[in-house]
């Protein structure tokens, strides 16, 4: 009826589908990436129309979990005005990358031609 | 940028996180720039607002999720919700009588509104299924005696001609026609218009065209549209048959249109199908070129418009008036000068519609708010044994607002509950009115439960339960833990929750009053109109429809046709009398026309009476007496001295009494004719106390050729003698249709349908609010008894009789219900004029219905306050005060 326990933020150390891409793309663009450019990246390579909403979410939590660090640009004219926000990423957001892709690799060691073909 | 994109843009800042606002706004205005640059302003206009529809999404889901999950991450709205939802069902399954008592109650209230709700929306409020239908109105003539007449033929010509302010005119009447096999006849239900009706209301053929000017010249008029489904069925489909021939009641007719699908005929209550119904076969209404005086006094033209998209109601207005006077001037003779007059189409539709469904539609609110204040009493009543569950909840951290919401809830989903319910009753009860309803409701097709009444149904729900939930709720939420925990809950009557209590109470007792002295004037009104004489006797007679061809019948093989089947029909077994007439009672026929007496100075204003043909027989067939004179016989033909009969409201308008018109000579149509009887008066309608006065020509002696009425007087079932009729019939035409045989019991019926239905309806809703005053009398009664246990107790320890406690509390139940019957009273003597038009052989304002109704309630009200006062007095002082300490 009433709920009394907390409930804690977990430490998560895995990422999510969505979350990788978007770190992803901020390792391939290492000129100080933001929301756009980050959506646009994963998009051009995935085909996938984004939300620039939800790209933002994701990289508020990645921020929050340490994965990366984010800091506030100049206004430029273009954007009304309007500052950028540029991330980069941490130690502990490469060593989740890393180890995602490791376990990725591992998981399709082998498996490549089918995978493709199926 | 664009508007769209403006707004696509502002959907984006308000669905975007507000943290992260700024740079989201700066990311999109980027992007789009740099797509415009690349791509064109077409492509950065659907990037921009593909990212406003990706916005929301991603808003609804996140607030979505938030809202679901308890703790400080989410609000925990929609998880509580839930919560409190399955606990409310919970209660609810706990008292079983509670819970079903209120769902009927609101399942009654609610579906009574839903369904007049649904009928208010289909009839008055719905647009009439034409393109631009507010553009489209009714012309009518005037004169100083007659107000609402169709129009004369040759006037329909030259206002078609002169008048400027309509796109187009058209005149209509019904024009059966007769397909088929010899012996597998069919009157096709048919209508005549003049060209360019349908282009008028806004229809177009599917296939071939519509009438033409030229189609109107006699001679070039052999030609008619199909409508879709008699193409469909008598045609197959078939999409060369326009130039085919036809044969049509003996003649050949070449099909030169078929009709899309939804075809709504404009309709008329003279000479026409009605609006709405279906009309297999459209002809062309010839307009007479030349003019003669009969094609200026018979006005027998329906006739509908199109305004003109830039001319306003004041300027058509004016535009008639003028044109009117122009065509007054070609009047031979001008008795009183005509005028033309424009009624908005749907106002001519709807007609009378209006007031009932008003008065239905305040009946079924009144019993909306008594259902919630019955429900409130409820509640409240539970609620006072609910104190201790609320004290613990309060004393364990619940706030008052999340006590109120929970409360309320509860209320939601009793709502909910009934109002489920309800709108399935009232599925069921348009399904029951479109099936077997009167037939005479105007529009009655358009009334259905859709998106919008469902709406009302959902809003109706939701203020009832507020309604009726929300001060139970906010009472027993503001009890502070300590009172609430208190051993005993013991309230002095005169608390301000009891007083609340019996004031509605009050309101319940007036609005059940109004209702039931409503009911009760439709009652003695219908009582009055079935018990009057209706002047002929219904039961136990039979009648059909016969139309002669006028393509093999002329006039004289009509009147042989007409007398051979009557004495036909006459020798059937079963048939005790057979007779043709142009028309049956109540059916709303209405051909005048006016006559001169002979021997009295020329008054050709007023001397005028509605005609009717008729053959030999008919008193007898149609149960009509002989008041003085003779009938007519098979010796009054043609070349024998011209009769007629006429009623007692003409002998008595234009001689003294029915005995001294015997014999008068009359100047009808150019002939001179004498006055052979006098037959007794049929009454107008149901609810016209009185008769129009008549005349009766012999068929054989004067006629038009129009569909006569069969009627025959049987000594058996009527409806047993239907097949040898036609038997009979077809022997003598095997060409000829027998159209719509039904009892006349079942003609006289019909036309009192529709306030058979409202009287029902009242009634149900009256009955429906005199329960539900008497229960909420009861429970405040009891409750206020079960309160004052104690103080009863007392009274009886110190020597109180059985009769002493219960004239206590028959006191305080009497200053409740003289207010209510009072209210009720003055609310009735505004609200029951509203039934003035439905009434008949009764006031508005009928003494004696107030009074019987007001005795009615007043007991009731004393049974509902006896039994509760019964049980206090039984209860012995020891145990009132034992009750009393351990509540």
């Amino acid at each position: 009826m009433f709920h009394i326990v907390e409930h804690n933020a977990a430490m998560e150390s895995t990422l999510g589908e969505f979350e990788q891409l978007v770190l992803i793309a901020v390792v391939r663009l290492d000129d100080g990436p933001y929301g756009a450019t980050i959506r646009r990246e994963i998009e051009e390579r995935t085909k996938r129309r984004l939300s620039i909403s939800a790209v933002y979410t994701t990289l508020d939590r990645l921020e929050r979990k340490g994965f990366v660090r984010s800091w506030i640009g100049e206004p430029t004219p273009a954007r009304g005005g309007r500052r950028r926000k540029h991330f980069a990423l941490q130690p502990a957001g490469a060593r989740a990358l890393r180890a995602a892709y490791h376990a990725f690799g591992a998981m399709t060691a082998g498996l490549e031609r089918r995978l493709k073909t199926l | 940028m664009t508007l769209i994109e403006r707004l696509a843009l502002a959907i984006i800042k308000i669905t975007a996180p507000a943290s992260d606002r700024e740079w989201i706004v700066g990311d999109v205005l980027e992007e789009r720039e740099r797509i415009r640059a690349r791509d064109g302003d077409g492509v950065a206009r659907r990037m921009i607002l593909d990212d406003a529809v990706r916005g929301v999404g991603t808003f609804a889901r996140t607030r979505w999720t938030l809202a679901r999950r308890t703790g400080p991450r989410g609000d925990g709205f929609m998880s509580n919700l839930l919560h409190d939802a399955r606990y409310a069902l919970r209660l609810l399954r706990r008292s079983p009588g509670f819970t079903v008592t209120a769902m009927m109650t609101l399942a009654l209230a609610i579906g009574a509104n839903t369904a007049i709700f649904s009928a208010v929306k289909g009839v008055l409020m719905s647009p009439l299924p034409y393109p631009d239908p507010d553009r489209l109105v009714r012309l009518f003539e005037e004169s100083d005696r007659t107000p609402h007449f169709p129009m004369a033929p040759a006037d329909f010509r030259d206002y078609r001609n002169e008048l400027q302010s309509f796109a187009g005119l058209a005149a209509f009447v019904r024009g059966d026609l007769q397909i088929g096999d010899p012996g597998h006849p069919e009157q096709l239900r048919g209508m005549q218009v003049t060209s360019g009706f349908f282009g008028v209301l806004g229809y177009r053929p599917m296939m071939g065209r519509d009438f033409e000017a030229a189609d109107e010249i006699p001679g070039n008029d052999a030609v008619v549209i199909l409508s879709h489904a008699l193409w469909m069925r008598r045609f197959s489909g078939d999409a060369a048959v326009i130039g085919r021939s036809v044969r049509l009641s003996g003649k050949s007719f070449r099909i030169v249109g078929v009709l899309p699908q939804g075809v709504q005929h404009v309709g008329s209550t003279y000479r026409s199908y009605g609006h709405g119904e279906p009309v297999d076969i459209w002809s062309v209404l010839v307009v007479p070129r030349e003019d003669r005086p009969g094609l200026r006094y018979s006005h027998f033209f329906n006739v509908v418009a199109r305004l003109r998209p830039d001319v306003t109601w004041a300027a058509m207005e004016e535009d008639l008036r003028r044109t009117g006077q122009s065509v007054a001037r070609r009047y031979p003779v001008s008795p009183s000068p005509w005028r033309s007059r424009a009624v908005p189409l749907k106002d001519e539709i709807v007609g009378t519609a209006e007031s009932t469904l008003m008065a239905l539609g305040g009946a079924a609110t009144a019993v909306l708010i008594l259902a919630c204040i019955n429900v409130a009493g409820l509640l409240l009543g539970r609620g006072v044994g609910r104190g201790r569950e609320i004290g613990v909840r309060a004393a364990l951290g619940a706030t008052r607002v999340r006590l109120t919401r929970q409360l309320l809830i509860e209320s939601v989903v009793l709502a909910a509950l009934g109002g489920a319910i309800g709108i399935a009753l009232a599925y069921g009860a348009i399904a029951a009115l479109s099936r077997f309803g009167p037939s005479d409701i105007p529009r009655l097709e358009s009334i259905t439960v859709d998106t919008q009444v469902l709406l009302y149904a959902l809003v109706a729900t939701i203020a009832s339960s507020l309604l009726f939930g929300l001060a139970p709720a906010l009472r027993l939420a503001s009890a502070g833990v300590a009172e609430t925990l208190k051993e005993s809950v013991r309230s002095i009557a005169g608390s301000p929750h009891h007083r609340i209590r019996r004031a509605l109470a009050a309101v319940q007792l007036a609005l059940a009053f109004v209702l039931v002295v409503s009911s009760g004037l439709l009652f003695r009104s219908f009582v009055a109109m079935i018990t009057t004489s209706p002047g002929f006797e219904p039961a136990g007679a039979i009648t059909a429809s016969i139309e002669l061809p006028v393509a093999r019948y002329d006039l004289d093989a009509s009147t042989a046709f007409y007398a051979r089947a009557a004495e036909r029909i006459r020798g059937l077994p079963g048939v005790v009398d057979a007779a043709f007439t142009s028309d049956l009672p109540w059916t709303g026929y209405d051909e005048n026309t006016g006559f001169t007496i002979l021997g009295r100075p020329d008054n050709d204003d007023g001397t005028e009476a509605r005609y009717h043909f008729i053959t030999p027989g008919y008193l007898r067939s149609s149960g009509v007496p002989l008041v003085a004179g003779r009938d007519l016989t098979t010796s009054d033909i043609k070349d024998a001295p011209l009769v007629i009969l006429i009623n007692e409201s003409t002998a008595r308008k234009y001689w003294t009494s029915a005995q001294a018109a015997i014999g008068a000579r009359v100047n009808l149509w150019g002939f001179e004719r004498t006055v052979a009887g006098v037959i007794g008066d049929v009454r107008d309608m149901p609810w016209n106390g009185h008769a129009v006065p008549a005349l009766y020509f012999p068929v054989a002696q004067t006629w038009q050729s129009q569909r006569m009425l069969l009627v025959a007087r049987t000594n058996v079932d009527p409806t047993s003698t239907i097949e040898t009729i036609r038997h009979a019939l077809q022997e003598l035409d095997p060409e000829l249709p027998m159209v719509n045989p039904r009892p006349l019991t079942a003609v006289a019926g019909a036309a009192m349908s529709t306030r058979r239905l409202t009287l029902w309806l009242v009634g149900v809703f009256g009955i429906t609010a005199l329960v539900l005053a008497v229960i909420g009398i009861y429970g405040v009664m009891a409750q206020a008894v079960s309160q004052r246990a104690h103080e009863f107790g007392v009274r009886q320890a110190l020597g109180a009789t059985a009769a002493d406690i219960i004239r206590l509390v028959f006191s305080s139940a009497t200053l409740m219900t003289s207010a209510g019957l009072i209210a009720g009273v003055a609310l009735a003597l505004v609200s029951t004029r509203l039934l003035a038009s439905l009434l008949y052989d009764v006031t508005a304002l009928d003494p004696l219905t107030f009074s019987m109704v007001a005795v009615l309630l007043a007991a009731s009200a004393a049974v509902a306050a006896y039994l509760p006062a019964r049980r206090a007095s039984r209860i012995s002082a020891a145990d009132a005060l034992r009750i009393a300490d351990s509540c």
